[in-house]
């Protein structure tokens, strides 16, 4: 994560990027100090949806 | 896992450094009442080389180490009613830092009044001596409670450990290190040596819960078999920012005080009080203790709860590379204190004051603490007057003949 999700403004010297693991995604809190954002993004290891009845 | 870079920005306290500025906005402990005596005594912090006194007529000073002079060091001098007297010429300073005497040169010189040592404010508070070595001026000295109680018991353990101190810190928000490094590995060693395992401590974290407050980061638990209507999760207790741990019972509150001597060193400051219902009966002096690190063997103790931390510390390095941890869920904690510094880096960088400083006149704040932590006051001050760094108190005996526990079974 180089840049905010919410403002795009750049990560890197102020800005914070952690990166931690919830089962099998990987997910980046991170904080911008542009905009005060705190986020979490994360990258799924799969998409995973109900399927409806049919 | 953290940067390089990122490491580098939190745990860097120099001068200059944004951790460092950030730091430089609060007072900090630089020693116990008892070093600050007639003998100048050399004391680091932030990494900055520093000089401690209290010269004739009781003013304590801090002056950076080196005469402004020719650099020769101001602990090799004498303390004289007012002020230090570097031992190499002779020239005298004050608390401020004025050049009051320089005796080699001519009688009119006025060159004096244009040498100034560089000095730092301290006051003294609850037997420690503090300093800011921040820009001024210079804010409040925070009045927090257990520094100001006039019916407490007091003494003051201490220790200086070779990692830097935002590892320590992070201690405080990982509260899954409880049931595992003192319940499970602390239980271990004793089996191992036929004793029972430890109680309280083994007790498994069911929900952790962090909030930022206006004193740091408010720290709840619910442990297996209790409620949120315990005093765990209820009340809780606080990391005050940007350097202590507040814990304890009722009666026994302690502040681990994490103080940055330089990048990979630590001054571990464990100020304990001891305040049974009622009070306690006045004090006249607060005992000053070491803790001490290693057994007779050379090996690092870890029979007790704190030389447990103290391991669990300095084993990650002197400075934790965490471009190679592996952070999970249980780590939120960690992730929103290094969150939080990297926050208020930014509000001083942008000319604010950072979280906790106070720039009112105060008698004293309050700090949330659990009375009956792990559900029982009176077991958890069983546990922690024999399995913390209060075994190592000069006044252990008088505190538990203050406190009147019964022996537990398992001791």
């Amino acid at each position: 994560m180089s840049h905010c999700a919410v403002c795009g403004a750049t990560l890197d010297d102020a800005g914070f990027v952690q990166e931690y693991w919830v089962g099998d995604d990987r997910q980046f809190l991170c904080w911008c100090a542009a905009c005060g954002a705190m986020s979490t993004v994360v990258l799924t290891a799969a998409v995973v949806s109900h399927e409806p009845e049919h | 896992m953290l940067s390089p870079e990122k490491n580098e920005r939190l745990t860097r306290v120099g001068p200059g450094t944004p951790m460092g500025e950030l730091l430089r906005r609060y007072w900090w402990p630089v020693a116990t009442h008892d070093m600050a005596t007639r003998v100048p005594r050399r004391r680091r912090l932030l990494g900055e080389d520093l000089v401690l006194y209290r010269d004739g007529n009781g003013t304590v000073g801090l002056l950076a180490e080196q005469c402004p002079h020719r650099r020769a060091a101001l602990w090799l001098g004498c303390t004289e009613s007012t002020g230090l007297r570097c031992g190499y010429h002779g020239w005298l300073f004050d608390e401020t830092g004025a050049c009051l005497e320089q005796p080699g040169e001519p009688a009119d010189s006025t060159f004096r009044n244009r040498i100034r040592a560089t000095s730092y404010p301290v006051q003294e508070l609850g037997g420690l001596v503090f300093a800011y070595l921040g820009p001024l001026p210079a804010p409040e000295l925070p009045r927090y409670d257990l520094f100001v109680w006039d019916d407490a018991w007091r003494d003051i353990g201490h220790a200086e450990l070779p990692c830097n101190f935002v590892q320590i810190m992070e201690n405080s928000v990982d509260p899954y290190h409880v049931e595992w490094l003192h319940g499970r590995y602390g239980s271990f060693l004793k089996e191992l040596d036929g004793g029972a395992p430890v109680p309280v401590v083994t007790k498994k974290h069911v929900k952790v819960a962090f909030e930022v407050f206006e004193h740091g980061i408010l720290k709840r638990r619910v442990l297996e078999g209790h409620t949120e209507d315990d005093d765990d999760w209820r009340i809780g207790h606080p990391l005050v920012f940007p350097h202590m741990l507040r814990v304890g019972a009722a009666g026994l509150a302690t502040f681990q005080i994490r103080v940055p001597i330089d990048d990979e060193n630590t001054w571990h400051v464990w100020y304990q009080t001891y305040r049974p219902e009622g009070g306690a009966p006045a004090q006249t002096d607060v005992p000053v203790y070491e803790v001490p690190l290693r057994d007779a063997d050379g090996e690092w103790l870890r029979d007790y709860v704190d030389g447990q931390d103290i391991v669990a510390w300095i084993t990650q390095g002197r400075i934790s590379d965490r471009s190679l941890e592996h952070l999970g869920k249980s780590d939120l904690g960690v992730i929103l204190l290094r969150k939080l510094y990297a926050e208020q880096m930014a509000v001083v960088a942008g000319g604010g004051d950072p979280l906790g400083t106070r720039r009112d006149p105060h008698d004293v704040i309050d700090l949330p603490m659990e009375r009956d932590k792990f559900g029982s006051a009176v077991e958890f001050r069983q546990v922690w007057m024999r399995e913390s760094s209060v075994r190592y108190s000069p006044i252990r005996a008088e505190v538990l003949e203050l406190f009147g526990d019964p022996v537990p079974t398992w001791a």
